[in-house]
């Protein structure tokens, strides 16, 4: 027979579990770095804890990218159509930001990604 | 605490400690990327031995270069020479592989009643998307006379004959241009280069567009499909064994000339680019037909896009209109994620047409 401190242990446990649960082994999808690659080779690994702006030289010129509230986006290319700088903010795993132009992409490191390719 | 209780508990606090335990490792996924066909070419192996990974990776990148090269309409590999031989009305002559090409093309050009047409090289000359990536054209458009010329010649690939490896039917001056399907091509021979050299998971994605095999572990590959008019993802897709995701978009290649946008792709039609759609996205089982049939429905557009798709064989498609309403089938919209409410929705069925 239960008593209600039995009960009131049951549910406080079930609820710690579910805690635990999403605390640890639920998968972390935000980014925690970001890998620039200029022309396919990696050039660079980017804490996306630390605000940044940093300038990469491509194929057309620099393109500058910033690192801010551990987002990352592209603020400035010498491309024409500057589709990089409206694919905006990218922050989980598995999220691409490219200035194909310059050859200058960006790919979000994290735990588990979101997204194993992006469609465009 | 009753006896009887000490048991789950002791349970219940196993299960605990169980929470506690370290996480298991993701699964280990390679990746490749190299630069091919004027874009980013990104290579996921999963499940491979790491030693030959690197090996089968730069096997993927001499398949594009080569394929590159040979399948530029304008530089000095088998198309190219093959168009500078049509200009000067000489003897066209073509290998195994373009005829292959060919006349793979000429099947979905005609399914889709011209939308999708090889023959618009002369068209994108004139509108100057004929140069790299790197160099945009930045205006005027053509004059209308100049277009009027082009449409009245009608080139396609209707009236083309290959026989014995040689050419025949065509008018002098035809420009072939493979843009709306070679990429899809590509994808499809780095897939079967992949299987042939055992590998059983992989994506190969082509600057967005790209085929899957397999899968990560025993789920699904899950793919995301950018917004075409704003920052971030419109939704996210896990895609089955074999399965190409392909998307045609008016963002890719455009310039901007007395404040109208010009953008890549053109309605052979009314030589001009398309209107009304900002994006296309077709699922289907060989990259190929994905992406030609995405740059027919392109020119199709909202009004027309359910009767082109049926001509064409595919029922996955996604298409997003200039004023922000998606059009989707239902095949597609029961296995799609939106991660944004479009504006407006609209489920039509391809077979209804």
């Amino acid at each position: 027979m239960l008593t209600r401190t039995d009960r009131w242990i049951i549910a406080l446990a079930v609820c710690g579990i579910a805690s635990l649960y999403i605390l640890l082994w639920r998968p972390n999808t935000e980014g925690r770095r970001a890998e620039i690659s200029v022309n396919g080779k990696v050039v660079a690994t980017l804490d996306l804890q630390r605000d940044v702006l940093q300038k990469f030289t491509g194929m057309l010129g620099e393109s500058e990218i910033e690192i801010r509230d551990r987002r990352i986006r592209f603020r400035a290319s010498p491309c024409h159509g500057k589709q990089c700088i409206h694919m905006g903010w990218a922050r989980r795993g598995g999220e691409f930001i490219a200035c194909l132009p310059n050859r200058i992409a960006v790919t979000i490191i994290a735990d588990e990604s979101v997204y194993d390719a992006v469609n465009f | 605490m009753t006896p009887g209780m000490r048991h789950p508990l002791i349970a219940l606090a196993l299960l605990l400690l169980t929470a506690c335990a370290e996480k298991t490792h993701p699964p280990q996924v390679y990746k490749y990327t190299f630069f091919s066909m004027g874009t980013q070419i990104d290579l996921s192996l999963f499940d491979v031995d790491p030693a030959r990974s690197e090996q089968i990776a730069t096997a993927i990148e001499r398949d594009f270069t080569a394929l590159n090269t040979a399948w530029n309409p304008w530089g000095n590999g088998d198309l190219g020479q093959l168009n500078t031989a049509l200009k000067k009305n000489q003897p066209a002559t073509v290998n195994q592989a373009l005829q292959e090409l060919i006349e793979n093309a000429r099947i979905l050009a005609r399914d889709s009643d011209g939308l999708f047409n090889p023959g618009v090289g002369g068209l994108v000359t004139l509108w100057g998307f004929n140069e790299a990536a790197t160099q945009m054209p930045s205006g005027p458009p053509p004059t209308q006379a100049a277009l009027d010329v082009w449409l009245k010649r009608h080139d396609s690939l209707a009236n083309l004959k290959i026989q014995n490896l040689t050419l025949s039917g065509h008018k002098p001056g035809l420009i072939l241009d493979f843009g709306g399907y070679a990429k899809g091509y590509a994808v499809d021979k780095a897939i079967q280069h992949l299987t042939d050299l055992g590998v059983k998971n992989a994506i190969v994605n082509a600057g967005g567009d790209l085929r899957a095999i397999g899968s990560k572990g025993g789920r699904p590959w899950m793919i995301g499909i950018r917004d075409p008019r704003g920052p971030g993802m419109l939704a996210a897709l896990p895609v089955r064994d074999g399965e190409a995701v392909f998307t045609s978009g008016d963002y890719e290649r455009f310039y901007e000339y007395q404040g109208h946008r010009y953008h890549h792709i053109f309605d052979p039609r009314t030589g001009y680019p398309t209107q009304e759609t900002a994006s296309v996205t077709v699922v289907y089982n060989a990259g190929a037909k994905a992406d030609a049939s995405a740059t027919a429905l392109m020119v199709a557009g909202p009004q027309h896009w359910q009767s082109t798709a049926k001509r064409l064989g595919v029922r996955q498609i996604m298409l997003v209109a200039t004023d922000g309403t998606v059009y989707i089938t239902s095949a597609l919209q029961t296995r799609i994620q939106f991660e944004k409410s479009p504006a407006k929705l609209i489920v039509g069925d391809v077979d209804a047409h």
